[in-house]
């Protein structure tokens, strides 16, 4: 693995960038995306290997050139969640490596 | 999950099985749940309701008016539908790599907590009327509630429509149009409303 290639994996870990977003200020929780047919393969990947899965964090999901990072949290409704929804998508830019190509996807599913 | 079953949200429990976790104390922990924000939007709406129907059956209120349990089954069915997620709620951002959206059930979750501030007064149901999918396409508000018998309710309808002008002001960047307040019942007292008031 080439230097890039090790600073583009860093930057787009998942972990990292969940912690990021637990990090904003306004934001209480990350919540597993809604059930869709997309985990399938995550689910069965679990099922066979007893490991339960992560669900509760950013899904980065990246074809080398092309990255769509994805989350859906909720947010305090003392801080104006348009504000606090604008915020966890600019720390998710700020993590995209340069030059990638790139979509940040931020859905809030809960005020309280 | 069954989508065309009525009492079941988008993650696959059913507002009973909700309901029977609330009386439970939520206990064992049930990660599925605390993990979901439907569930945890409908466990807020059942806990107000729950705290509501203890009150009532603890009090003397042989004088008052109870709501019946068709009118507590019929806030469960209201608060089963506005909890699932619904349409996405689009809020502004500059850069056009960037998507950033309420659910519908969280904005419709948001009305019923600043509802339930309200001294005296219960939501019944909410609803938004619009495309809100659409930045800047106007949206009308209905929200039902019930309020206390001696409560004005003039006054409770008059807090309650500023509480859900201020929050959607904060939250959201819907563009509502208006906000109609229709007070469907009266119930007795919530000494635990009141208490919580003084806090």
């Amino acid at each position: 693995m080439s230097v890039i290639e090790k600073k583009e994996k860093d930057a787009l870990d998942v972990e990292r960038l969940s912690a990021q977003v637990l990090n904003v200020p306004g934001v209480t929780n990350i919540y597993p995306p809604a059930p869709s047919l997309g985990q399938i393969p995550m689910l069965v990947t679990a099922a066979v290997t007893g490991t339960p899965p992560r669900l509760d964090q950013v899904s980065v999901i990246t074809d080398g050139a092309t990255t769509e990072l994805s989350v859906r949290v909720g947010t305090s409704i003392d801080s104006a969640t348009p504000h606090t929804a604008t915020l966890v998508a600019n720390a998710l830019l700020e993590n995209v490596p340069d030059g990638h190509e790139a979509t940040v996807k931020v859905r809030i599913s809960r005020i309280a | 999950m069954n989508e065309n079953d009525p009492r079941t949200l988008d993650c696959g429990k059913t507002v009973e099985e909700l309901s029977d976790y609330l009386a439970a104390g939520r206990s064992p922990s049930d990660p599925r749940i605390e993990t979901c924000p439907e569930c945890l939007n409908a466990l807020q709406g059942l806990t107000r309701l729950t705290q509501l129907f203890q009150d009532l059956i603890t009090q003397d209120v042989a004088d008052l008016p109870a709501p019946s349990e068709n009118w507590f089954q019929g806030i469960m069915t209201n608060i089963h539908r506005e909890v699932r997620a619904g349409r996405s709620v689009p809020l502004p951002h500059p850069d056009i790599r960037v998507d950033l959206s309420l659910t519908e059930g969280a904005v419709l979750a948001l009305i019923r907590s600043v509802g339930d501030t309200v001294p005296g007064l219960l939501v019944g149901a909410s609803r938004l009327d619009g495309d809100v999918e659409t930045p800047g396409a106007p949206v009308e508000v209905s929200v039902t509630a019930s309020v206390l018998w001696n409560r004005s309710i003039p006054d409770a309808a008059h807090q309650l429509r500023e509480l859900i002008c201020v929050a959607l002001a904060a939250h959201t960047a819907l563009n509502v149009i208006s906000v109609d307040i229709t007070i469907e019942d009266l119930h007795g007292d919530l000494p635990n409303t009141v208490i919580h008031k003084e806090h």
